[in-house]
């Protein structure tokens, strides 16, 4: 199969993430595209630390 | 009232500022909403026990100002402006300031080392806001319900007014241009020192 992921679908596939749960096929096509890139890597890492200090944000602390 | 608590309080306004625009969209009825909500911290500050945060506390008082306006204004609903951003036209050119045409990124994003430990710098939350501050009205707004309210994306949609595929749109570009922000303004800057 030849439908490997480029950066900017797999960045598109991870905001999805955060509105619904990604189908099979969608979770297998981003898991590989990860495990080759630490840019996304990086990027993954990134928008789950901006999650977590929205909510920080939120209580003030 | 100690100065020092009066001070804690008013340190609150600029979030509760984003907090009263996100929900009313106008600046003039947000102050509004917020000078009401101190006046009544103000007056009622016995009874905050410190169960919450303070902010939560102030917040849970603002809520209820800003559904006394939101009902006063409903009935100039219709005339609101609402979208300020091209999502209609499923315009993605913005992402090319991103990726290159082959769909990798430009800017590689860098490891931003132990992130959490920005919670405690009183700085990382000036530049957060300030990052905040700098996304298109729409995407702060709808980023700040979202992951700041937790709202849920459907009700936000309806809210603004607008799809849910152009809310997403907004809400996903909201995300790329704060974490480019955050890279840019701190962590480009301190991660790699600390
Ligand atoms: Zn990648």
């Amino acid at each position: 199969m030849d439908d490997d992921l480029n950066c900017r679908e797999a960045v598109r596939l991870m905001s999805v993430a955060l509105e619904r749960i990604l189908t099979e096929a969608e979770t297998s096509l981003l898991q590989r595209h990860l495990s080759d890139c630490l840019d996304c890597r990086n990027f993954e890492v990134q928008v789950k630390f901006i999650h977590r200090a929205a909510s920080r944000f939120r209580s003030g602390e | 009232m100690t100065d020092a608590r009066f001070a804690e309080i008013e340190g609150h306004r600029p979030y509760l500022m984003r907090y009263a625009l996100a929900q009313l969209r106008d600046a003039q009825l947000a102050e509004e909403a917020v000078q009401e909500a101190l006046v009544s911290a103000l007056e009622n500050i016995a009874t905050f026990g410190g169960k919450s945060t303070l902010r939560t506390w102030l917040t849970s008082i603002l809520r209820f100002k800003v559904i006394d306006l939101q009902r006063r204004i409903i009935s100039d609903r219709n005339n609101l402006e609402f979208t300020d951003f091209a999502a209609e036209t499923g315009d993605e050119s913005w992402l090319d300031d991103l990726f290159a045409p082959d769909g990798h990124w430009k800017a590689h994003p860098q490891s931003w080392g132990n992130p959490e430990a920005a919670f405690e710098q009183r700085r990382f939350w000036e530049v957060f806001e300030r990052c905040l501050d700098g996304l298109p009205a729409a995407g702060g707004r709808v980023f700040f319900k979202r992951e700041v309210m937790g709202e849920e994306t459907e009700a936000i949609c309806k809210a603004e007014r607008i799809t849910p595929s152009n809310c997403w749109v907004i809400l996903h570009r909201a995300r790329l241009g704060l974490r480019t922000c955050l890279e840019k303004n701190w962590f480009g800057k301190e991660a790699s020192v600390g």
